[in-house]
């Protein structure tokens, strides 16, 4: 079956994020109130082959874990769609 | 001393080493490829080089980590061969776990470029056995992701088993730490060790300190000197 | 007659069309008609400036390579060559200016790499407009930062450049790339060599819709909403670049390749039809076998502009060498046609042949001769009304013209940038000569980049003279023979008939000076239609020249000042207040004209310049430039850390003396025992000392008195 992952990737909290910083700070420069916690990360979709849906998400899962992310300074979070 | 320097696609440092090191000591330099699967004969020291391996892309030294050639990397390391990760070769390094931390993105969020100073904060590895402790050197910087980052417990505990070996620092005081590093670096380390001590990391570059008339200095040829001096004295 | 076919869509002109009917002795079809109407294009073929281009002198002893590669080519001595040119990327830059940047720096560097040469250096011609509105600010930050990440990564070092600020390029933003390289003599590469029965292969990228008909796009004013532009900007990858680059060099020394064309504007079409009309060739393009990204029209994929593709020629028998490096290198590599010896452009669909055209027809673009005309308001241009330009306070005036968006420092900008990768920067950027190291010698290339667009704007003809002379003096006073010169002609539209007239009168003011000089034109560059309905550019032609010195310890650098020496000043105690920093400064507008060309003066300061400097006479030396006298003092100072004390007399207005510009001038640190010998060089020639080097202010009787620690900062901050 033919599925899409969708990895968003994002600095781990505690970590120093200065792009995070620099665009919160711009925002409030542009006048948005009320805006925090500005993290700014990586998204990485995949089209992939499995057997099904969860079989397509154990494959992700490697994936982040030997390239698309560094475990040290950041988390990921995983979307499958048919 | 046998030298090799690895060679990822986009590496760009990597003939600027092979030069500085074989007119600074003399020997020759063997280049090997990133999907050779050992390296010819056996070198004593390995260096992995600056540039944009991979282009920098996902994360700079991600995918060059995952190379054929570090296998034979790792296994030179573990057998106590002397392995020097300069700039992109220092991301590389954090990458494969050979050395721990991560490099991100300068405060600045730009590229930079230029001279810099740093301390030699220990000697008692083979790369500044012959360097002295708290002399300053310039070695220059070029880079967009050299923020040494840790989380507050390993960072700490990196500072107090002595693993930092060179850190940013002022050459008009001698004083250093993260408000002389260009980039933002925690506690302004430029260069750290391993526990055993045969492999350094570090940001700046020594072979751009080395050539004479150029416009880089020569604190480089103390760099690639005090490294030959532990070799041959096989001090370590 | 009524034609079929609905040529003007593709940007030819009746005339046009009806010759090209007159070559075919028939109409072109739908593909032949877009291939033909690209290649005409004023991008591809310059014909508004063929012409005038010609009285551009191409000889010189140290030429190897004039124009007609992709690249020009100098003997720099022990067997090596300098390939070097440089390029625009107006257009895309100011629709797109990160990646317009980006993939600049790209496309001359693989001119580079075809002439078999390692890309070695880079440097960035860039304009901008008013620094204070913001749309100047955010696309000088996209090309600021496409050109250091694309030149960071495929690791060439900018060593040089020139960042203006004018209103006229607010919405015309000027980027012009220019690198180089050292090459080998005996393993050079050539785009004229190829024969019957050799191979096209395309190594490199996919081809894609990237910059889709970008040769007319640049060959038009940009349209009023120029984001509808977009699906014209080329997306560049510095990393297939860097892999080409490794590919290319390891493919010829290894004997594997002799000629390479790289893949411009009109990518497949452009380097394919001239590969086989410079070998005196026919070509047979087989269209299935080009390796695509998406489905693509056949018109499309003769004029795609996808980045990173060369073409190679290669002979059957080394085609499996040839295939086995690039997939060494992890490239995409495809034969795509074969040379022949039909004379004609063939382009097949599997077995069908759906063009064929006279390979001549493709480079053969008629020359247009635009009618030229004297700007009406030229004149006006020219008057200078003395009294705007009394200077009540030289101090001030002074740090406004150190400190103002021209003068102050750029370190900002080229610290992005890495200058020291390759390992043969003896003189980086910030200064006024950039010098490389020749490989494996002793020896030194030299490099200026100048342009003077206030002037130029004044008069084109005195303006150009001036721009080129400067460009030589900052050489000749490093002590370097020059060897040549490439331009890059950045315009607004030659269908005008006094913007034609600047064109014309600019490229004349470049030749004579040349001529007369002694520096032939080996490469170029021509940018056409920088203009939108808001306005025009002034006339901006940009000048690289490089220079060589056989033993780099002669180099005599600016900054070098030392407590204790004599200053002089060489050259006219005055030049001109038009057209200067200073003049523009004060009326809002530049105004008057320059000095006009005197070479029997340049050849004079020439032959002195190079003896002082490779006599070692003096510890430092720079020639005046923006701003005059005054900020050549003030830059001195900083740079070399030590104070100056001048006592000149101004003869005159004192702000002639301390601003103006033009002419063979410039200022020496002359060590105190080496003084009567430098004075007995300079005999013949106006020499005067002026002052002193010590303490820690520049000092000028009646003048200024300030700090140098204020003086730095003004030039480091800025100052409005």
């Amino acid at each position: 079956m033919n599925f899409r992952a969708e990895v968003v990737i994002t600095p781990r909290e505690g970590v120093l994020d200065t792009q995070g910083k620099a665009v919160e700070k711009t925002l409030g420069n542009l006048g948005f109130k009320g805006i925090s916690e500005v993290r700014v990360g990586r998204i990485v979709t995949m089209d992939m082959e499995a057997e099904n849906e969860a079989a397509a998400r154990k494959t992700a899962e490697s994936a982040c874990q030997d390239l698309l992310a560094n475990d040290l300074i950041e988390t990921y979070k995983i979307i499958i769609e048919a | 001393m046998k030298t090799a320097v690895v060679v990822f696609p986009g590496s760009n440092c990597d003939r600027d080493v092979q030069r500085a090191i074989s007119e600074t000591l003399r020997t020759s330099v063997d280049m090997v490829w990133h999907e050779e699967k050992e390296f010819p004969g056996h070198p004593d020291l390995v260096v992995l080089p600056g540039g944009f391996s991979y282009g920098d892309y996902l994360r700079g030294g991600a995918m060059a980590a995952r190379s054929p050639i570090i296998k034979a990397v790792r296994a030179h390391a573990a057998s106590g061969g002397l392995l020097l990760g300069i700039c992109n070769g220092f991301q590389v390094l954090t990458q494969a776990r050979l050395l721990p931390g991560a490099l991100i993105p300068n405060t600045s969020l730009t590229f930079i470029c230029k001279p810099c100073y740093i301390r030699v904060e220990k000697t008692d590895n083979p790369f500044t056995y012959g360097l002295k402790e708290g002399e300053v050197l310039q070695f220059p910087i070029a880079h967009h992701e050299g923020l040494f980052f840790l989380p507050p417990k390993e960072l700490k505990e990196l500072e107090d088993s002595g693993r930092v070996v060179f850190r940013y620092a002022d050459p008009a005081t001698g004083k250093a730490g993260v408000e002389y590093a260009p980039n933002g670096a925690l506690n302004g380390i430029a260069g750290i060790r391993n526990e055993r001590g045969n492999i350094l990391g570090l940001m700046p570059h020594p072979e751009r300190a080395t050539v004479a008339q150029l416009n880089g200095g020569t604190d480089g040829v103390k760099f690639w000197k005090s490294l030959e001096k532990a070799f041959v004295g096989g001090a370590f | 007659m009524a034609y079929k076919m609905d040529y003007r869509r593709v940007g030819l002109t009746d005339s046009e069309y009806k010759r090209i009917n007159e070559i075919l002795g028939r109409e072109p079809n739908a593909l032949e008609l877009e291939l033909v109407g690209v290649m005409w294009s004023e991008h591809c073929s310059y014909k508004s400036t063929r012409p005038m281009l010609k009285t551009h002198p191409p000889k010189g002893k140290y030429v190897l390579q004039g124009q007609g590669e992709n690249a020009g080519v100098v003997d720099m001595g022990e067997g090596w060559g300098f390939a070097f040119k440089v390029e625009s990327h107006n257009h895309p830059s100011a629709v797109a200016p990160f990646q317009g940047a980006a993939t600049g720096v790209g496309g001359i560097i693989r001119d580079i790499i075809a002439m078999g040469a390692r890309p070695s250096v880079s440097m960035d011609g860039l304009f901008f407009g008013d620094p204070k509105l913001s749309k100047t600010q955010n696309l000088a930050k996209g090309i600021v930062e496409g050109v250091g990440s694309y030149g960071n990564a495929v690791g060439v070092p900018i060593v040089g450049g020139k960042t203006y600020y004018a209103p006229c390029f607010t919405d015309n933003p000027l980027v012009n790339a220019f690198s180089a390289g050292f090459v080998r003599l005996d393993k050079m590469a050539s785009s004229q060599t190829a024969k019957a029965g050799d191979l096209a292969v395309l190594l490199g990228s996919k081809t894609g819709r990237d910059g889709i008909a970008g040769a007319s796009f640049a060959s038009k004013e940009l349209a009023e909403d120029a984001r509808s532009s977009k699906p014209q900007i080329q997306i560049g990858d510095p990393f297939e670049e860097k892999l080409l680059i490794e590919c290319c060099l390891d493919l010829l020394d290894k004997g594997l390749i002799a000629s390479m064309q790289d893949m411009g504007a009109a990518g497949i079409l452009s380097s394919s039809s001239e590969i086989a009309c410079k070998s005196g060739c026919g070509i047979d393009i087989q269209m299935k076998q080009i390796p695509l990204r998406e489905k693509m029209e056949p018109w499309e994929i003769f004029l795609s502009e996808s980045q990173e593709r060369m073409l190679l020629i290669v002979e059957k028998e080394k085609l499996d060498p040839v295939f086995a490096m690039a997939r060494h290198y992890g490239l995409d590599c495809a034969v795509v046609g074969t040379v022949t010896d039909s004379l004609k452009y063939k382009v097949f669909d599997g077995e069908e042949l759906i063009a064929e055209l006279p390979i001549g027809i493709l480079g053969d673009a008629p020359e247009v001769f635009w009618p030229a005309k004297e700007p009406a308001e030229l004149p006006k241009r020219q008057v200078l009304d003395g009294s705007k330009l009394a200077s009540a306070d030289p101090e001030q005036d002074l740090l406004t013209l150190v400190g103002c968006p021209n003068g102050a420092s750029k370190h900002e900008i080229w610290e992005q940038y890495d200058s020291m990768v390759q390992l043969h920067t003896i003189v980086g950027p910030g200064q006024p000569v950039a010098a490389v190291e020749v490989p494996d010698t002793k020896r030194a290339c030299l490099l200026t980049m100048e342009a003077e667009p206030c002037k130029c704007w004044t008069d084109p003809y005195t303006g150009a003279a001036e721009t080129m002379a400067l460009s030589l003096r900052g050489l000749w006073l490093s002590g370097a023979d020059a060897l040549g010169m490439t331009n890059c002609l950045n315009f607004a539209s030659p269908e005008n008939p006094e913007h034609f007239f600047e064109l014309q009168q600019s490229i004349k003011g470049l030749a004579d000076a040349c001529r007369a000089l002694d520096c032939p034109v080996v490469s170029g560059n021509v940018s056409l239609y920088n203009e939108t309905a808001n306005g025009r550019i002034y006339p901006t032609p940009l000048v690289v020249t490089a220079g060589l010195l056989t033993d780099r310890d002669e180099l005599l650098r600016a900054g070098a000042t030392k407590d204790g020496d004599a200053i002089y000043m060489v050259g006219k105690e005055k030049g001109s207040l038009g057209a200067s920093r200073y003049q523009d400064l004060k009326c809002g507008e530049p105004l008057g004209k320059t000095v006009e060309p005197d070479f029997e003066a340049e050849k004079s300061f020439r032959e002195r310049a190079v003896k002082t400097a490779r006599g070692h006479l003096a510890d430092s030396g720079r020639v005046l430039a923006g701003g005059g006298l005054a900020v050549a003092l003030a830059s001195e100072a900083i740079a070399s850390g030590t104070g100056l004390k001048i006592d000149l007399k101004p003869q005159g207005a004192r702000e002639l003396t301390l601003f103006s510009e033009g002419g063979a001038r410039a200022i020496y640190a002359v060590p105190q025992q080496k003084t009567a010998e430098f004075e007995k060089t300079w005999a013949g020639f106006p020499c005067r000392r002026i002052g002193a080097a010590g303490g820690d202010r520049l000092t000028w009787d009646g003048m200024f008195d300030v700090q140098l620690g204020e003086l730095r900062k003004t030039f480091t901050e800025g100052r409005q």
